[in-house]
C-alpha cells in the first residue's frame, strides 16, 4: 500500500499504528499516537531504554528531540495530504523542565504550511500541558501536496 | 595521541555505558581531547526513518548530536568534573544519511562561561567535508554534581 493510501486509512479507521509502524525509528522508542476527532496526542509511554542521565533518572534529551521530530512528521502525513514523507530541514528544541522516567506526551501545531515547506511547532508534557517540559519548533520540506 | 586524551576517550566510553539509550544507539567514543569529541553510531535497520531510501531517522541524528555536543562540554572541563543538561539545541539537515553506513558526530565547546557553555557540532560519515547535518547547542552547568558512579571510577 503506498503512503496516501495509508494515511487515508489511518484517517477513517482512526487509528494510527499503521502509520506509526511505517516509520522504524517510532518503535525503536516505543511511541504511540491517539486520535480525538481531529487531534493527535502523542504518547511516548515509561521505557527503560529511553533514559540519558541514570542518577536522576531522566529521559535522554535526544529521545525527546526524536519524539517530537517524529510526531511532527506524522502530524503533516496526517493533515495533509502528500505522498511522500516530510523531509526534516532544520528542527531547534528548547528543554524546559526535566523528562522525568515516566509517560511523555506531544502535540503539534502546523503554524504555517506554504507550497514547499511547513513550520510546525510542537510541545511535549508529562504532568500537565500548561507545564511542558520541552518546546520545539522545526522546518520540513514537502514534496507534491495535492490540494 | 597524548594520556589525557586517552583517559577522555575511556571516559566518554565509560559514560555511555551509564546513558542508556545511547548504548542501546551503540554509540562509541572514536576520539576526544579538550578541543572536541568524536563519537560513532553503528547503522541498524530499527532506527531508520524512511523505508524506501534506508535513510536514519533525524531524532536518531539528533541524539548523535546532543550525546557528542555533551561529552564535548565534559571534555572541556576536564579533569574538573562537572554535569551541564541541554538548554536548547538545533539541527540542521543538509542531506538525507546513507543506507548502511555508520555516523560519525564531531563536536566542540567552543565557549563556556560560568554558567553556559556552547557547542556546534557536525555529523557525516567518513568526509566531514560532506557533512549530513550541523548542529548547536548550548549547556546549562549544573551547580550541585549529584554523585555519579562512572565519574567516581574516572577520578
Amino acid at each position: 500500500m503506498d503512503l496516501l493510501s495509508l494515511v487515508r486509512d489511518c484517517r477513517d479507521t482512526l487509528t494510527c499504528k499503521a502509520l506509526i509502524d511505517h516509520i522504524p525509528y517510532s518503535a525503536f522508542i516505543g511511541m504511540e499516537c491517539e486520535q480525538f476527532g481531529e487531534e493527535y496526542i502523542f504518547r511516548l509511554p515509561k521505557n527503560e531504554n529511553n533514559l540519558g542521565n541514570p542518577t536522576l533518572p531522566a529521559i535522554h534529551g535526544g529521545v525527546l528531540g526524536g519524539f517530537l521530530e517524529n510526531a511532527a512528521i506524522i502530524h503533516l502525513l496526517l493533515k495533509l495530504d502528500t505522498p511522500r514523507l516530510p523531509k526534516t530541514i532544520d528542527f531547534s528544541i528548547d528543554y524546559l523542565r526535566a523528562g522525568h522516567h515516566k509517560e511523555t506526551y506531544a502535540s503539534c501545531e502546523i503554524t504555517r504550511q506554504g507550497r514547499r515547506a511547513a513550520n510546525v511547532s510542537m510541545l511535549a508534557w508529562q504532568t500537565k500541558k500548561s507545564e511542558p517540559i520541552a518546546v520545539a519548533r522545526a522546518h520540513f520540506l514537502m514534496e507534491q501536496i495535492i490540494e | 595521541m597524548s594520556d589525557i586524551d586517552d583517559q577522555l576517550v575511556a571516559f566518554c566510553q565509560r559514560g555511555m555505558a551509564d546513558i542508556r539509550h545511547s548504548e542501546v544507539l551503540g554509540i562509541k567514543a572514536v576520539a576526544a581531547s579538550k578541543q572536541g569529541v568524536t563519537l560513532l553510531l553503528p547503522y541498524q535497520p530499527g532506527i531508520v526513518g524512511d523505508i524506501e531510501t534506508g535513510a536514519m531517522h533525524g531524532g536518531v541524528i539528533f541524539s548523535l548530536a546532543d550525546q557528542a555536543s555533551g561529552f564535548a562540554v565534559f571534555s572541556h572541563r576536564y579533569p574538573k568534573v562537572q554535569i551541564a543538561p541541554t538548554l536548547d539545541l538545533r539541527i540542521d539537515h543538509m542531506r538525507k544519511s546513507t543506507k548502511d553506513t555508520d555516523m560519525l558526530c564531531f563536536a566542540e565547546c567552543y565557549r563556556a562561561t560560568d554558567n553556559v557553555a556552547f557547542t556546534r557540532a557536525v555529523i557525516h560519515e567518513g568526509d566531514i567535508d560532506n557533512p549530513v547535518a550541523h548542529a548547536v547547542g548550548s549547556y546549562m552547568f549544573l551547580e550541585n554534581v549529584k554523585d555519579q558512579r562512572w565519574l567516581r571510577e574516572g577520578a
